[in-house]
């Protein structure tokens, strides 16, 4: 059993007028059947208005189906009994860092979430402690949250999730409002949780770059999957992704443009080091 | 037209909290002229940027405007406030009014011109970011991101500024957005030939715009060059945090690796690079046959 399950899920949202009846739907999930295993990274790419942010919001329990199901570790979000569990194995962090943070000190934001499960006082600081470490956020334990850069910040946000064990972490879009350098750390600490705790990574972003080292690429558009594999085969649609208001690594843009006029670069290269490793044969 | 002259400014000073977040920086932008401001975050361009019309003084140093200093009695903030616009960071948190039209009469209105005048000048402004006459009675917060975006930048606009100084005008935006508020941008300095200056972390962003580069690093002003001539301290640029294009970091690993290339070719594009990668290899295939 994937650890993810989601079976033809539609979702809409509806305007209301003055009166209360509804005046306009809008569909912005059409059908989406997916499953995620357990352990792997999968980044979720799209436009704004793609869906990827109500669909984040649905493994999570903050949506409900209008039709169709999503099960996390079997349990099914409409069953309103098993929400708590899903929210503990399946927690989420949002956009902007600032919205979520709500106590003075570091480590009392880090307690918030296995405080409010009922975890023993002892246990949450030990948890508190290794949240910390595993972000590499230990220094600042003592520190307000209000002077933390936004990287750092968001490092909080992810560690006040890891402290409630997760399976799975869902991201949408945790890096829209941080500098390269706070983009890189965000980065880096989730593939270390990936690669090291086997904690499952759900990343929603439109940074393409972002993207590159996941284990699989979700491209959502118009609220459907339009393109669901590895990296250097989603990147090789270059101008589907175009046209989808998206953008391609430079280098595979690059290699393509190249290939358009007739040299013979393979397909999928996404990083600039595969570029030139590949330019170069050329010119021997 | 715009002058920093050895410009320093500490945030509280004598107190626990001073910090020196700009060090004598100088340099004169000139009318017509599109400028990156790159630097990473702390790195003093944010401060450096509401210098620009006054919302801070400095500590030491002057800030020149047709060469005459903006605190001096003579001139009015007023009236360098609307000639030096500048459009903040999340720019659509701004916006206040009840419709999309009043919200950008606000600027006119506060330079004391008649409701006539405003209207006019608002409708100019929302036309020249394409958002046409369907918009004007819409509540902003009805619009979609880049719209928003949009909107805020007709209301700067519509005080009919010299110089546009925009703090990272395309964050939060996704491809798309990032692409038409930035061709938007680049129209309106074409077409009005106003003097633009983009603040920004992205450097593919500062090549494909920007004519010329400053780069703030801890609050001093390292690189000010034209854009090709600033990218190539790509050690430098590196070292602080910052890069430089991926279409330059390619050309400088093949370089490395002993392919030689002219020296005027066009690193800075996409379309460039291509095209010098293409030429490069067809001259290394003719010279076996």
């Amino acid at each position: 059993m994937a650890l993810i399950d989601i079976l033809h899920l539609f979702h809409s949202f509806y305007r209301y007028d003055e009166s209360g009846s509804v005046s306009g739907t809008k569909a912005a999930l059409k059908d989406v059947t997916l499953s995620i295993e357990a352990g792997s990274f999968v980044a979720v790419l799209g436009h704004n208005g793609s869906g990827k942010s109500t669909l984040a919001k649905h493994i999570n329990a903050l949506f409900l189906p209008s039709k169709g199901d999503v099960k996390v570790n079997g349990r099914n979000t409409r069953d309103a009994g098993e929400v708590l569990l899903i929210r503990r194995d399946a927690g989420m962090v949002f956009q902007n860092p600032d919205n979520q943070m709500i106590a003075n000190v570091v480590e009392e934001e880090i307690a918030f979430g296995p405080e409010n499960i009922g975890v023993p006082t002892e246990e949450i600081w030990e948890r508190v402690g290794d949240a910390l470490e595993r972000v590499g956020m230990t220094a600042y334990r003592m520190h307000s949250p209000d002077r933390l850069s936004g990287g750092q910040k968001q490092r909080v946000a992810i560690a006040g999730v890891v402290a409630m064990k997760p399976q799975c972490i869902i991201l949408d879009e945790p890096t829209a409002m941080l500098d390269p350098m706070g983009r890189r750390e965000v980065l880096r600490t989730l593939h270390e949780l990936n690669e090291k705790e086997k904690i499952t990574i759900l990343l929603i972003t439109h940074h393409m770059d972002e993207t590159i080292d996941a284990d699989r690429v979700i491209v959502m558009d118009d609220g459907e999957v339009v393109l669901d594999d590895v990296p250097s085969v989603v990147f090789s649609h270059v101008e589907e992704l175009r046209s989808r208001g998206l953008d391609v690594p430079v280098a595979t843009q690059l290699a393509y443009e190249l290939r358009q006029k007739g040299l013979e670069l393979p397909d999928g290269i996404l990083s600039e080091e595969e570029f030139v490793e590949a330019y170069l044969k050329l010119c021997k | 037209m715009i002058e920093f002259r050895n410009v320093d400014y500490i945030y509280e000073p004598e107190t626990p909290y001073e910090m020196h977040a700009v060090k004598n920086v100088s340099f004169t932008i000139e009318a017509g002229e599109f400028v990156a401001l790159l630097g990473h975050t702390g790195s003093g361009k944010s401060t450096l940027i509401e210098h620009f019309n006054g919302l801070l003084k400095p500590s030491s140093g002057s800030v020149l405007f047709h060469g005459t200093d903006i605190f001096s009695k003579e001139v009015s903030m007023k009236e360098i406030r609307s000639k030096i616009g500048i459009v903040f960071q999340y720019p659509e948190h701004q916006l206040f009014e009840s419709t999309v039209l009043r919200d950008v009469c606000f600027g006119p209105k506060n330079m004391g011109l008649s409701e006539e005048e405003q209207k006019e000048r608002a409708k100019a402004a929302l036309t020249s970011v394409g958002l046409d006459e369907s918009y004007y009675e819409m509540s902003p917060f009805e619009l979609s991101g880049g719209e928003k975006r949009r909107a805020a930048i007709a209301g700067v606009l519509a005080m009919e500024p010299e110089a546009l100084i925009l703090d990272e005008p395309s964050a939060g935006l996704d491809p798309r957005g990032r692409d038409e508020i930035l061709g938007l941008i680049r129209k309106l300095w074409q077409e009005r030939g106003l003097t633009v200056v983009l603040v920004s972390h992205s450097m593919d962003e500062a090549a494909r715009y920007a004519q010329r580069v400053i780069v703030m690093h801890e609050g001093v002003k390292k690189f000010d060059g034209p854009t090709r001539e600033v990218f190539t301290h790509a050690k430098e640029l590196e070292e602080i945090g910052l890069g430089v294009p991926s279409t330059v970091r390619i050309f400088s690993m093949l370089r490395a690796r002993g392919e030689a290339f002219p020296a005027d070719i066009d690193e800075l594009s996409v379309e460039g690079a291509a095209q010098a990668l293409l030429t490069h290899v067809l001259h290394k295939e003719g010279g076996h046959v």
